[in-house]
């Protein structure tokens, strides 16, 4: 039957008008391509101040995280090469390109670095760098092109699990609505809220009361501290169930750090009142 | 990969793939222009990322991904954007259909609830496992199947009627 059905299915519909010119949809990503570099080379302050009025939301732990992952960092010696010299850098821009070849300032520690994230050719080259300096965290993409240097920063935020998904995310590797983060919740066979695999809740309510801005009434949700195996953290997740998919929104574990279930469900709902939200 | 030699690969991947491509949106979307401007942003996204997926052979797999996820986020802003209060209920994703040449299999395609027939395309036409089309409409195992039993039976009923 199942042969069947696919065999109706295929012929029940056909192949449609005229497609457009195919070079319109390669010039279409040419295009796209090119705002994207674009946005790279032009967005640097714009970034560092948007994101850090959403970094200081995040609350102090995020501060006391960069603080402490500074001076532990094992891979903090992994740095490129460190100039002496400031000579020809941009101000409050800790990094340049010399002879196609990456720079630091003096005192950036690199925690990693994924090398061509652009997948330039040479003599064209880009860098993606989780760093730290003068004491700030960032994540940071630069280029070099034959239309000059390229700088962004953001500073690391809930709206990615990791560094490389950021990384994904900007240069359009990325599939959309992959964040990173490992999976804690899963719908199982009686459409319910469960533990996913490998995850076990420590906490949850279905009952969260965040708001309408985040589901309508009737709508299920709930929320939840979850750990995952293999991972020492906590993490603390909201969820609705939207046309019977499972959406679920999790926070950074070091905002789970010294909270009580309590605080981090007032705290989700000032985020869901606020319209910010937690994503 | 140096652009010509991108342009070359995405270029022949394009003119290979499209009408396939553009089927599953319509499949999904029932209208050739809203299958057209889901394919368009999928391979804008694809030509972004081409080299790495080049490389990884996961072309198609990414495009499909993309377009069965980006109507999946149409229908859930449209969702957001109503006045909280509102009965939730499922419903076919659009009302009217543009007037051309189609089965009556594929109206009652177009008239299961959206994720019935998100599950029907990508299990029962495209030949995707249970697993991998929960994974693909981020849904659970247990949410394909019952979508899939509900979805299979309507097209069942049309295709008695039919013979």
């Amino acid at each position: 039957m199942d042969t069947d059905i696919r065999d109706e299915i295929e012929h029940s519909f056909g192949d449609g008008p005229a497609h457009p010119p195919v070079e319109d949809q390669l010039a279409a990503g040419r295009r796209a391509l090119r705002r994207r570099r674009g946005l790279v080379a032009t967005a640097a302050c714009a970034a560092i101040v948007a994101l850090g009025a959403s970094y200081a939301v995040a609350g102090s732990g995020a501060r006391d995280d960069a603080g402490t992952h500074i001076a532990n960092d094992p891979t903090g010696s992994a740095s490129p090469t460190a100039s002496p010299s400031d000579a020809g850098r941009e101000d409050d821009v800790p990094l340049r390109y010399v002879d196609g070849k990456l720079q630091l300032r003096p005192g950036v520690v690199v925690h990693q670095r994924i090398e061509n994230p652009y997948d330039y050719q040479p003599p064209k080259g880009s860098d993606a760098l989780d760093l730290t300096w003068r004491g700030q965290r960032s994540w940071v993409l630069a280029d070099h092109t034959g239309r000059g240097f390229g700088y962004s920063a953001t500073v690391p935020s809930n709206g990615w699990a990791s560094f490389a998904a950021w990384v994904a995310d900007q240069v359009g590797a990325a599939v959309p609505g992959d964040d990173g983060w490992p999976e804690t919740v899963r719908l199982d066979d009686r459409d319910e809220v469960v533990a996913a695999a490998g995850a076990r809740i420590v906490q949850r309510t279905d009952e969260p009361r965040l708001g309408e801005s985040f589901a309508s009434p009737g709508t299920r949700t709930g929320a939840a501290v979850v750990t995952v195996d293999g991972d020492e953290r906590s993490y603390f997740v909201v969820w609705r169930v939207v046309d019977g998919e499972l959406d679920v929104i999790t926070t950074p574990p070091r905002d789970v750090v010294g909270a009580t279930f309590e605080e981090l469900l007032t705290y989700a709902r000032a985020q869901y009142a606020s319209g910010e939200g937690l994503r | 990969m140096n652009r010509s030699a991108r342009d070359a690969a995405f270029t022949e991947f394009v003119r290979a793939r499209r009408t396939h491509l553009r089927r599953i949106a319509y499949a999904i979307c029932g209208d050739w222009h809203r299958a057209d401007d889901l394919v368009q942003t999928a391979l804008v996204k694809l030509y972004v990322a081409w080299p790495r997926l080049d490389r990884e052979g996961r072309e198609e797999a990414y495009v499909r991904t993309i377009i069965v996820r980006a109507d999946i986020d149409e229908h859930r802003r449209s969702w957001r954007r109503e006045r909280a209060g509102l009965p939730e209920v499922e419903r076919p994703a659009r009302e009217e259909l543009p007037a051309e040449e189609r089965s009556a299999l594929f109206d009652a395609l177009q008239a299961l609830p959206t994720m019935q027939r998100k599950v029907v395309v990508l299990r029962h036409w495209l030949g995707l496992s249970v697993e991998e089309t929960a994974h693909e409409l981020r849904i659970s195992q247990g949410t394909v199947k019952s979508h899939s039993s509900r979805g299979l039976a309507a097209l069942r009923e049309t295709l008695a009627a039919r013979d």
